[in-house]
């Protein structure tokens, strides 16, 4: 029991800490591939702890903007403790108190600009809303069959190969949904600089502005892990190595965006939709199909 | 020369009692109010010639009167057509000829801002100098010294709606935006993602260069300020300054000094054009792009230093030739730079055009027709891309592009693609120019030591500039210049972006206002109202409410 | 060289690793590195006090008055130049009729104290031998020697005794009296 706590702690702690580090990482990958230094690895964590030094200035829209950003972070954090407790303890349904948290992270995140009335904000949200429209309605479909193809969200060994085949391609599916919804190029069109000058963050400024990163790096993070874990819950029973093996996959993909980031350039509001769906059809027939085949 | 002939018979068709006389490649003409405007009609529509610009000249202390001088040009036959008409010292009314030329509504508003000249049959409205300037102070009028600073109570202007043909909300791009290098202002009225209409404002940057030019510095001195109208295009203004007063005073410079000069220009083309380039792929957000397109200018800029002296301003330009010699490893150098800037410089595009979505936003947007080019006069690379085949290095050769060959790009679809085709292949183009240039470089002297700039003398320079065509027009005085005035690439192109910039998604706009290679710093002594071309009552672009028209 | 030449390929953007790769880290880790300049490159002008005679043909050229003659004391004429306003143009060189000044490298001019950008020459005048007024500098008269020896005769008469002494010259030669 004392050694779940620990353990549970500690990977709290860690997933808290690694976030800004891996944006600092993410940083220096990009700068390389621009052939020039850039900063170092720890300096998203510089960024954070100078923001939380300025002065707070409050945005239009007030009291609300600071209520929902604190309660953002504190969503995001309870999410990450429920991922953790989710791999200890195995109940079955943890997997829906889950999504149903990332789903109240992503509408508060998306809700928060509009409540300024800056029109490069509310612009910026709108594109947000369509993207997350797209993304989110295939990520529940994709988690639905998930659940259904795994009948129910336990460890599932000894099962066909083929059926384990179509789960690894819908976990395949989640993971470029959380590439979509991480706001990397090509789809950082809610925060794009230079249309919209900072798009959705534009009001935020000082500790406001630094909890509401600090939360969005961890939400990137937590779009990783879940996925993480979900795939290796077929093939691995022990809580503790799945734990370190979702991490080391979550650092392995976020290096593995943020080259892609690095070689593309920024995608269009209306162009987007039809790019994502060109992504996710094929993936979820494929699946699919395979599940059928194993059946 | 039976097209000067043929202009000469038509002006005195219409103006029998006109004084024309020929100066090389110019043809002045003295005529009186009452015909200036069907001469306008007959040079600008009949004659299908461009317009140039248009200066207004406080000569009271020569002749007792102020001047206005319209400038034309015909690039087909390679001449400049000046018409010149005076005004009455004490009250000056001249009739304006902005609803038969759309291009010179503006100038023919700053010479209203900066010297007092009142022009009939139009309406009249603060351009330049900013709202809060007393009323009866002409900046450019010879008794107000360059230094008068006015008490005044500085205002500022509201973002705000105009007229009943805005709906949308109101976006302010500018002054301070990360999109743009310089401050200048576009308010663009959006309807969910689609641009309606766009109001634009400039001139914050004005800086009186034309005022310090006429009052406090000599001949030679006047080359560097040129240079410093503008940081990515400088030197191109500074030769135009030279060729221009040197044209005026008969100063025929050594042949090795006009091909310095010419490689020089060709130098900068390069490097404004990669330049252009990084920015165009930044706004696309494919930063990589922008960073190697930058690296790759870092070689060119290197070039520059080593022939010049400075990376930028390079300060090597003076009336009568230049200051800085090439030697003999200096050219190996620059054609070993060359070719590696080459190789890389293609190796990239290959890059950057196999992204996909660099072309999907490239292609399409922001569309310019041959029909609304050629209305407006753009220059440029914004008319090549649009299908109109102009370029003054081949219509009227100046410096050393005589005795080189190149090709100049032309694509019509007008879109912000084409535009970035043209420039890439303005690119290969000076490299091969510089090239040829370096190959039949002639020996001999770089400076004429002994020369006479007489008094009163007039004349018009043209130079392709990386954005366009550039304009200096001086009169010579005793020990500097009378006269000088300035027309920037930019400001031509400006109105075309009304056009570019309707019915687009917003997130094209900065991209697209972007390929018109907008040179702010260059444009802030006059702007082109001309709105489509298209002969519009100019009330209905007023505030509600208040008496200054912005555009 | 036009767009249907370049081969278009989906994974073509792949590349740009490639050209990263080649081309590793260019920055520059100034100030811990050299900077990248040329030899070339101009910098901050240096004035040679013993060369210097005071002419003032500097001052002239120099468009943005970098260079500037100023009386610091009674009838003394110095050259005062100030970094802060110089454009590195090299003009005065150009112009410069004994050499004495000579062109840098520097670039790294910031600092905390604005009388560090000022370099003052200060020149001894030159004293009239019959009335006593004090102007031009000494090393001017001695330059204009040098260059043409006749004009000992009046090289240290300051300009009014020059004209007086002309009017009288023209007074005794044709008769009657001028002025």
């Amino acid at each position: 029991m004392i050694e779940y706590l620990i353990s549970a702690i500690i990977f709290t702690l860690i997933s808290l800490l690694i976030p800004p580090l891996m944006d600092g990482v993410e940083r220096k990958i990009k700068a390389c591939i621009h052939s020039r230094v850039g900063p170092p690895i720890t300096q998203t964590w510089y960024d954070l702890l100078k923001l939380f030094e300025k002065e707070l200035v409050i945005p239009e829209g007030g009291l609300y903007i600071i209520i929902l950003s604190l309660l953002y972070v504190m969503l995001v954090v309870l999410t990450v403790v429920s991922t953790i407790f989710m791999v200890l303890i195995g109940y079955p349904y943890t997997l829906v108190i889950i999504i149903t948290l990332l789903l109240f992270i992503q509408a508060i995140h998306t809700t928060i600009p509009f409540i300024t009335s800056n029109p490069f904000a509310i612009i910026g949200a709108s594109r947000e809303v369509i993207l997350a429209l797209v993304n989110e309605f295939f990520f529940m479909i994709i988690l639905g069959l998930y659940m259904y193809f795994t009948g129910s969200p336990g460890l599932l060994l000894g099962s066909p190969d083929l059926l384990r085949a179509s789960i690894i391609v819908l976990v395949i599916a989640l993971f470029i949904s959380a590439y979509i919804i991480s706001g990397r190029i090509p789809f950082d069109i809610a925060e794009a600089e230079p249309e919209l000058a900072s798009g959705a963050l534009i009001e935020f400024s000082g500790p406001i502005l630094g909890v509401f990163m600090y939360s969005n790096f961890i939400r990137i993070l937590l779009t990783k892990l879940v996925p993480s874990i979900l795939i290796l819950l077929p093939f691995v029973n022990n809580w503790l190595y799945l734990l370190i093996y979702s991490l080391i996959i979550t650092i392995g993909l976020w290096i593995l965006y943020s080259l892609v980031a690095a070689l593309l350039g920024r995608t269009r509001v209306d162009i987007a939709p039809t790019s994502i769906l060109k992504i996710y059809i094929p993936f979820i027939t494929v699946s699919i199909l395979l599940y059928l085949m194993g059946y | 020369m039976e097209i000067i002939s043929k202009y000469m018979n038509n002006i005195k068709a219409v103006e029998p009692r006109a004084d024309i006389r020929v100066a090389g490649d110019t043809i002045y003409a003295t005529v009186s109010h009452e015909k200036l405007r069907d001469l306008a009609k007959t040079i600008y529509w009949d004659m299908n010639c461009f317009f140039r610009t248009c200066a207004g000249s406080d000569e009271r202390s020569i002749n007792g009167f102020y001047a206005l001088y319209h400038i034309f040009g015909d690039d087909h036959n390679g001449l400049n057509i000046v018409l010149k008409t005076y005004a009455d010292p004490d009250k000056p009314v001249i009739p304006s000829i902005a609803d038969i030329v759309p291009a010179a509504d503006w100038c023919e508003m700053e010479a209203h801002d900066l010297l007092g000249i009142e022009f009939s049959g139009r309406r009249q409205y603060r351009l330049i100098l900013p709202p809060y300037w007393p009323n009866d102070l002409y900046p450019l009028r010879k008794e107000v010294s360059y230094d008068v600073k006015p008490q005044v109570i500085v205002s500022s202007e509201k973002v705000g709606f105009w007229g009943k043909t805005s709906t949308g909300v109101a976006i302010p791009i500018g002054p301070y935006h990360p999109a743009l290098h310089e401050p200048e202002y576009f308010e663009l009225y959006v309807e969910g993602e689609r641009v309606v209409d766009v109001r634009y404002r400039g001139f914050h940057v004005h800086r009186g260069i034309e005022k310090l030019g006429e009052s406090k510095l000599t001949y030679q001195q006047v080359n560097f300020v040129a240079e410093r109208i503008c940081g990515i295009c400088g030197f191109e203004h500074s030769v135009c300054y030279a060729q221009a007063i040197e044209k005026a005073a008969g100063i025929e410079i050594p042949e090795r000094a006009k091909f310095i000069r010419s490689i020089v220009l060709e130098v900068e083309r390069i490097h404004s054009h990669l330049l252009w380039i990084g920015v165009a792929v930044h706004l696309l957000g494919y930063d990589t792009g922008f960073m190697h397109t930058w690296r790759i200018r870092e070689h060119v800029m290197v070039i520059a230093e080593m022939l010049t002296g400075s990376r930028k301003t390079y300060g090597i330009n003076l009336i009568g030739g230049v200051r800085k010699d090439i030697n003999e490893d200096k050219k190996q150098r620059v054609l070993d730079v060359l070719k590696a800037v080459e190789k890389e410089f293609t190796e990239l595009v290959k890059t950057m055009v196999n992204v996909p979505q660099i072309m999907r936003r490239l292609k399409g947007t922001g569309i310019l027709s041959k029909e609304d080019a050629r209305k407006l006069s753009v220059v440029g690379p914004t008319a090549r891309g649009s299908g109109l085949d102009r370029d003054i290095r081949r219509d009227l050769p100046y410096a050393a592009y005589g005795y080189v060959d190149f090709n100049v790009p032309v694509y019509d679809d007008g879109d912000n693609l084409s535009r970035f085709l043209v420039r890439v292949d303005e690119v290969y183009e000076s490299i091969s120019i510089i090239r040829q240039l370096l190959d039949q470089l002639p020996q001999g002297p770089i400076m004429i030591e002994e020369f006479d700039i007489p008094e009163g003398r007039m004349a018009v320079s043209v130079v392709e500039a990386p954005r366009g065509e550039d304009i200096h027009f001086v009169i010579t005085g005793r020990g500097k210049p009378y006269r000088w005035k300035v027309r920037a690439p930019t400001y031509q192109n400006i109105p075309a972006l009304r056009v570019m910039l309707r019915d687009q998604p917003l997130a094209d706009a900065p991209l697209t206002i972007a390929s018109i290679d907008p040179c702010f710093s260059c444009t802030d002594r006059v702007l082109v109202v001309d709105k489509n071309g298209y002969r519009k009552r100019l009330d209905q672009y007023c505030i509600v409410g208040d008496d200054m028209l912005w555009v | 060289m036009g767009l249907k030449d370049i081969r278009r390929s989906r994974l073509g953007f792949l590349r740009a690793l490639v050209i990263a790769g080649r081309s590793g880290r260019v920055t520059r880790r100034y100030p811990y590195e050299e900077p990248l300049v040329t030899s070339d490159f101009r910098g901050k002008i240096d004035i040679d006090e013993t060369k210097c005679i005071g002419c003032g043909a500097c001052v002239n050229a120099c468009p943005p008055n970098a260079l500037e003659l100023i009386n610091t004391r009674d009838g003394y004429v110095s050259l005062r130049y100030f970094v802060g306003r110089c454009i590195f143009c090299w003009r005065c060189i150009d112009v410069c009729p004994t050499g004495a000044i000579k062109g840098t490298r520097e670039f790294e001019l910031a600092t905390n104290d604005i009388s560090d950008l000022y370099d003052i020459i200060v020149h001894e005048p030159n004293k009239c031998r019959e009335c006593g007024a004090l102007f031009s500098t000494k090393r001017m008269g001695e330059y204009v020697v040098t260059k043409s020896p006749l004009a000992e005769n009046y090289v240290d008469l300051d300009p009014d005794c020059r004209k007086s002494r002309f009017l009288k010259a023209i007074e005794n030669r044709f008769g009657g009296r001028i002025g």
